[in-house]
């Protein structure tokens, strides 16, 4: 049998997705103040970056190579910001559940903004791809012996387009669920 | 709303207060008056079953229906 928290009580599943939601807050907080912090260095000690990354390279990168790294980054802050946002939000419902009371119309609200935070997090991580391909372009050819790697997906994916739509019906529901309690509220 | 609920009328006939029918139907106060004042969205048949066992009236005794219609004048 399942057993479902009823209101101030929290199972295992909603005390595990606090916890990983507070965890996953503080390290997008943290990566956001190192990326805020990370533009000023650019700029103080771009010249010096330059040179040591130069050296692997056959000609010597060119100061737009600076540029396009500080809007990759600027992107990358963009995504956290949302990512900080979409996780702020699932806290919330989260804690409405705890609360016993989930099926409300701030909670559809939420869903829907979630969504459409992921979709926007969908498109700035295609332009990180683009922007990925603009700096290694800029950065030429490399030295015999040397090599670089570049790990990560960019671009969207099946899964975050399915995880858009999934909360965009959910907000749905959702609104739809605040309409019932609505009309059970005046049932007598 | 169309649909009207005649409950002071019944509870007038039976010489009952809005307290007592709500003691004996185990139904608050509160919710005997958003009946009464028309307010209720919907109504269970276990509270229309009690309402009409304890005021020996028929569901048609508490609630009529009045087309809109028929109220405006020509």
């Amino acid at each position: 049998m399942t057993n479902i928290a009823t209101k101030g009580e929290e199972d295992l599943v909603l005390k595990s997705a606090r916890l990983l939601l507070g965890f996953f807050r503080f390290a997008v907080i943290f990566a956001s103040v190192v990326l805020v912090l990370s533009l000023p260095a650019m700029a103080i000690f771009g010249q010096h970056i330059l040179a040591d990354v130069g050296e692997q390279f056959v000609n010597p990168p060119s100061a737009s190579v600076l540029w396009v790294s500080a809007g990759f980054v600027m992107v990358l802050l963009l995504i956290m910001l949302l990512c900080y946002f979409t996780i702020d939000r699932l806290r919330k419902v989260l804690a409405s559940v705890r609360e016993g009371d989930p099926f409300n119309r701030t909670n559809g609200l939420r869903l829907r903004g979630m969504g459409i935070a992921i979709f926007v997090i969908q498109i700035l991580s295609a332009l990180l791809g683009a922007l990925i391909g603009v700096i290694i372009s800029l950065l030429g050819e490399m030295k015999e012996g040397e090599q670089m790697v570049v790990s990560g997906e960019f671009g969207l994916s099946l899964s975050g387009i399915l995880l858009v739509l999934l909360l965009i019906v959910l907000a749905r529901v959702f609104d739809r669920g605040a309409d019932m309690r609505d009309e059970l509220e005046g049932t007598i | 709303m169309a649909i009207t609920v005649k409950l002071d009328d019944l509870l007038h006939d039976n010489r009952m207060t809005l307290t007592e029918l709500a003691e004996r139907v185990d139904i608050t106060i509160a919710n005997l008056s958003i009946l009464k004042t028309g307010k209720a969205k919907a109504i269970r048949f276990s509270t229309l079953e009690a309402i009409c066992k304890e005021l020996q009236c028929q569901p048609g005794d508490l609630l009529t229906f009045e087309d809109a219609k028929d109220n405006e004048t020509p």
